[in-house]
């Protein structure tokens, strides 16, 4: 094994790439969601809602394949890293505890999510497919390959199902409580401590987990309610 | 201080040795003074068994004064029990109610093997001590002590890396059995001295690799370690570690 | 047998330069060729181990505990003391060396107290390059505090866990020459006997207390740093598993032992609070800096402390020694403990306690700084007691704590049996009849970096030893015995528990030869001690067998050692009539109650040959002489 093989096969190399992984994500996540807001606000070229300029605007971009398969890539890195360190982890332990405890003075919220992560990131995983073939390959299906008239339109429709919509709310709600716990952590994995700080960044990665979480549920629950309806608001 | 006695129903994991099966016994700890610590409460008991010509309850302790490390149960799912700041020898009787039943487990990871009942095996924190947690310094060829400043807050700081006890207790308490608090005490308390810097990095990378070849799990932040810590030592040296490990594995020009 | 020091001679501040001028060297490829043995990973022999293992020699050490970082040092609070004299308040090598043989009643060889007052800067600098994160000032430089017995402050500390932190050095130091495959580590193996060849010492046999297999293991030499026998009293500071049966052991192979009554009461512990209580908990002598030590001026007076007015409490330790007040030497603070206990002034419930209060410190200073300087202690004390000591004094009584008594050893440190050296606690080391606070510390250090490397190369040097096979006569012999032994215990299957035996034979020392000693009491001792071993070996009951993991064995093999140690220490303390340090003889007062030394017939130090339990042991005497400390009577007013 060479130097870079070794490192990035510790345990702390791997999980710095778990961080690294998942904190890109949520840079991603922050611009999926300011792209998905734009469903409530108007066109300013004559399309149905913000969101269809903004899809335009965005397959406009020469380099976007590309971006995608970073995206890819950082996703299946991220994926494959922390189910072999969940083996690995449940390995280490041997047995469990016939009683369960825990001292953390924060308790139970805090240890529920940081207990749950695998959980929370297996439903994630299970509604990305979904979440593609809804908004890409059934809509290249559709209107071939390319077609971005017509996002707004087909969010809408999609999402109008309940059972279709309460999905994308719980798969919202539960890649929030995945940050919930990630973005500390994360933050923590790649080593950054300062008394200062460290305080300020857990506060602002609470709250961004939380913005996501609303953010990206928004959508269907505005949709469910009726209050987005297809041809524009 | 007021005395009081109560009485306990114990669970107990019984093991034989480390290859046999194990399984919890019921014991009834019966007048037990509140005044009395938790090893003693157990001596109590195995005293009873004694008597009764049983074999009493194995466990591991020494100093009694929470400072060897030897001493290590979890009780009720907790390691040293639900005080905080506390090893199992400096945990009271008074912080148990009358007729409370207790669950007592040895500490249980892969890189822990059970010997017998409560009593497991650590000697991978020592060969990860031989892995670099030293300074490299002969007797005989040390300069004068003061002459090198270490401010106060900085040996302070040292400090509160270097009281690490190793008893084990972050290990029991995290969800992945990882050793990152105990392994990052020891690289924190040196790399935050003037002494420990020569050699930084490189017992950073050393004694990372030798905790993974003993099969502690990775950490995940869940905090647990730094909860459960008897010397109540803060994860913020398990990033330090981090950093240091990856400065020797990316940075070092040594190969 | 006569003893020899093997002191040098000459200007007592050259005699340890000149010794090491003419220890004989070996090279350094060389030193691979021997093996040494060192038994015991506390300050003493984790030092001696990692400095001999960094000279080149061969080293196995072994020590009982699952790692090396939990010998007892580990538990050591205040400080070690070195004359450094950067405080500039008059300290000196010469102040040192005269506190030390002063505040050990006189009852120390001068040449061995120079040389560890000589050594002890250089351990302060070697403990810091190994990282020990002592105490500092704000400029950076190294803070000092004061301890009982002296007028300077030389005390190096690192909060309340000093031996802690330097115990965490020496082992650093020792897993690096673990690590170099110079020394190589038997964790969980206990020593059970000393094998002897042809008069040298050789090897030791070890008991797995794992699998309960026993070894043996030979060497051209081995280095007994096993601590003190203070378990001899049952309730002590000392760790559950502390023993005498190292010492013991090499004792009745032949080795003399030296001062056995010469016990340390340590005057600021926890007092006992019940029955089932294991062990006594100190608190830092430090803590005698800012607390003051007092009980009611009326016998039977049960009011709350803080109810009692300032005119009715009587400051007694600051009344009779106005020089020294609260910081007198440990004996002399142990023994008033007990006159006003015996008075009836006692505190708390059992009335064997008195208080050390804080009030005044925290109205001066705040409680802030005294929380700064013994948070933790204070912590530790209301985990205990359940009392705040920031609001209400502290309770505290003496307890058993360090034993200056130990194997004799010359000033190469080996013992009578040529090959057989003995480090630390463990010997009867520099400290005379009572050991002032924060040199121990200072003692199992500088035997184990600075004195132990060159005198263990010495020997060895005139001693190359012809190899032995585990087929030698010897070897089969001591393996046989212990196996015998063991089986013997564990065949009993009597009706008594060993904790019971452990429980009253402690009673009776604590009772008989603790901080207060008579002819009439130690006779009387004597007889019970000697039934109670017969009862043992007729009644104690050890469950399970001896090839497992079996932690009533062990006590059972410790108790039965410390049992016959029990009775040589009565005899000893028989012997000696007169006063001194740590040992009392009611007999030997001054018209004040303060020890009254016998210097005409008792300034030597009193090693016994063992004859074998039960029988009365023979006494060889070393003289002491002292050339440049004055004999005086001991005076803290």
């Amino acid at each position: 094994m060479n130097w870079f093989t070794q490192t990035f096969s510790s345990t702390i190399g791997k999980k710095v790439l778990v961080a690294l992984t998942g904190l890109a994500l949520v840079g991603f996540l922050i611009a999926h969601l300011a792209g998905n807001l734009l469903i409530f606000a108007p066109s300013g070229e004559g399309r149905a809602t913000g969101m269809d300029d903004y899809a335009h605007a965005l397959h406009e971009i020469p380099v976007l394949p590309l971006a995608e398969l970073g995206l890819v890539v950082f996703f299946v890195l991220h994926v494959g890293l922390v189910l072999q360190l969940w083996a690995d982890n449940r390995k280490a332990r041997g047995g469990s505890y016939a009683v369960s405890a825990s001292k953390r003075p924060k308790g139970p919220v805090a240890r529920l999510a940081s207990g749950t992560m695998i959980v929370s990131g297996l439903v994630v995983l299970a509604f990305i497919p979904l979440h593609i073939w809804d908004f890409r390959l059934r809509r290249s299906e559709v209107h071939g390959p390319g077609a971005t008239e017509e996002i707004s339109a087909l969010v809408i429709e999609t999402l109008s199902s309940p059972l279709h919509g309460g999905f994308y709310i719980v798969a919202s709600l539960l890649i929030g409580w995945h940050l919930f716990h990630g973005i500390h952590s994360a933050i923590r994995s790649i080593g950054f401590h300062h008394p200062k700080y460290t305080p300020i960044i857990e506060k602002v990665g609470f709250a961004l987990s939380a913005l996501l979480a609303v953010g990206f549920a928004s959508i269907p629950l505005a949709i469910l309610l009726g209050a987005l309806e297809a041809g524009g608001n | 201080m007021s005395s009081r006695t109560i009485n306990l129903t114990l669970r107990v994991w019984r093991q034989t040795s480390p290859d046999q099966a194990g399984r919890f016994e019921k014991y009834e700890a019966k007048d037990v003074s509140t005044d009395a610590s938790f090893l003693e409460m157990l001596d109590q008991v195995n005293e009873e068994l004694v008597n009764r010509g049983e074999e009493p309850i194995a466990f591991e302790h020494d100093c009694r004064e929470g400072i060897c490390g030897t001493c290590g149960i979890v009780i009720n799912g907790m390691a040293h029990g639900p005080q905080h700041g506390t090893t199992t020898c400096q945990l009271h009787m008074r912080q148990f109610r009358d007729g409370e039943t207790l669950t007592l487990e040895p500490w249980r990871a892969r890189g822990f093997p059970v010997l017998k009942d409560l009593a497991v095996d650590r000697a991978a924190f020592d060969r990860i001590m031989a892995a670099g947690g030293y300074n490299s310094v002969n007797v005989g060829n040390a300069p004068d002590a003061n002459s090198i400043l270490v401010s106060r807050t900085v040996a302070s700081d040292a400090f509160d890396a270097a009281t690490c006890i190793g008893c084990g207790a972050c290990v029991a308490a995290c969800p992945n059995a990882s050793a990152m608090l105990f392994v990052a005490a020891k690289v924190g308390h040196l790399a935050t001295l003037p002494q420990g810097q020569p050699e930084a990095t490189k017992r950073a990378k050393r004694m990372v690799d030798q905790m993974d070849i003993e099969g502690f799990g990775a950490c995940t932040n869940t905090l647990e370690c730094e909860a459960a810590c008897p010397k109540e030592i803060s994860t913020k040296w398990i990033q330090k570690m981090n950093r240091l490990y990856l400065k020797a594995a990316l940075i070092s020009d040594e190969t | 047998m006569s003893l020899h020091s093997n002191s040098p001679t000459g200007p007592i501040a050259d005699r340890w330069n000149k010794h090491k001028a003419e220890l004989k060297l070996i090279g350094p490829t060389n030193r691979r060729k021997y093996e040494v043995i060192i038994v015991g990973t506390g300050l003493a022999g984790a030092s001696a181990a990692a400095t001999l293992g960094e000279q080149g020699y061969r080293v196995r050490v072994f020590t009982h505990h699952d790692s090396p970082r939990r010998a007892h040092s580990v538990a050591a609070q205040g400080g070690i003391n070195a004359a450094k004299n950067y405080q500039n308040d008059g300290d000196s090598v010469h102040r040192l060396f005269y506190d030390t043989v002063k505040g050990g009643d006189f009852r120390a060889r001068e040449s061995n107290v120079h040389r560890l007052a000589e050594v002890s800067a250089n351990i302060i600098d070697q403990c810091v390059a190994q990282g020990v994160p002592f105490a500092r000032e704000y400029g950076g430089t190294l803070a000092n505090r004061t301890f009982g017995g002296v007028l300077v402050a030389r005390t190096f500390y690192a909060r309340g866990q000093t031996g802690q932190q330097l115990l965490y050095g020496a082992y650093s130091s020792l897993m690096r020459m673990v690590d170099t495959g110079r020394c190589t580590l038997h964790t969980r193996s206990e020593m059970v006997d000393l094998v002897v060849v042809d008069g040298r010492a050789r090897g030791i046999v070890v008991r797995d207390l794992v699998t309960g297999e026993l070894s043996v293991h030979v060497a051209d030499a081995v280095v007994l740093c096993t601590g003190g026998y203070s378990n001899v009293f049952y309730l002590s500071t000392n760790a559950m598993t502390c023993n005498t049966t190292a010492t013991w052991r090499a004792h009745r192979r032949g080795a003399l032992f030296a001062n056995p009554c010469y016990t340390q009461i340590h005057p600021t512990c926890i007092p006992q609070h019940g029955e089932y209580q294991s062990k006594l908990t100190l608190m830092s002598e430090s803590l005698r800096n800012d607390g003051r030590v007092w009980v009611p001026k009326q016998a039977g007076d049960r009011r709350a402390p803080n109810e009692i007015p300032e005119d009715e409490r009587d400051y007694y330790l600051e009344r009779k020694y106005p020089t020294f007040g609260n910081m007198v030497p440990r004996d002399v603070a142990s023994r008033n403990a007990k006159y006003v206990c015996d008075e009836g002034r006692g505190v708390g419930g059992t009335g064997r306690a008195v208080y050390l209060d804080f009030r005044d410190a925290i109205e001066r200073d705040g409680e802030d700084a005294i929380r700064a300087r013994y948070g933790n202690l204070f912590d530790m004390y209301q985990k205990i007691t359940d009392d705040d000591p920031y609001r209400v004094p502290m309770k505290i009584y003496p307890a058993p704590h360090y034993t200056m008594g130990g194997l004799w050893v010359d000033y190469n440190l080996m013992s009578n049996i040529p090959g057989l050296f003995v480090a630390g606690e463990a010997n009867f080391s520099d400290h005379g009849a009572n050991r002032l606070g924060a040199s121990a510390l200072m003692q199992g250090l500088a035997d184990g970096y600075f004195v132990l490397p060159y005198t263990v190369g010495g020997y060895l040097s005139g001693n190359r030893a012809e190899a032995i096979t585990e087929d030698h006569p010897a070897v089969r012999e001591a393996l046989a015995f212990v196996n015998e032994r063991l089986g013997r215990l564990a065949g009993i299957q009597g009706k008594r528990s060993v904790e019971s035996f452990h429980r009253e034979l402690g009673m009776l020392m604590l009772d008989k030869v603790g901080m207060s000693r008579s002819r009439e009491g130690l006779e009387d001792v004597i007889a019970r001690i000697n039934a109670l071993r017969s009862e043992f070996w007729e009644n104690v009951f050890v469950p399970g067998s001896t090839a497992s993991f079996n932690q009533e064995l062990e006590k059972a093999n410790r108790v039965a050692d410390f049992i016959e140690l029990a009775e040589l220490m009565a005899r000893d303390a028989l012997h000696r009539e007169e006063s001194c340090g740590g040992h009392f003889r009611e007999e030997h007062q001054t018209p004040e109650g303060e020890a009254l030394r016998n210097d005409d017939e008792f300034c030597h130090v009193a090693a016994w040959e063992s004859n074998g339990p039960g029988n009365e042991p023979t006494l060889h005497k070393e003289e002491l002489t002292f050339e440049f400390v004055k004999l005086t009577q001991r005076s803290y007013k």
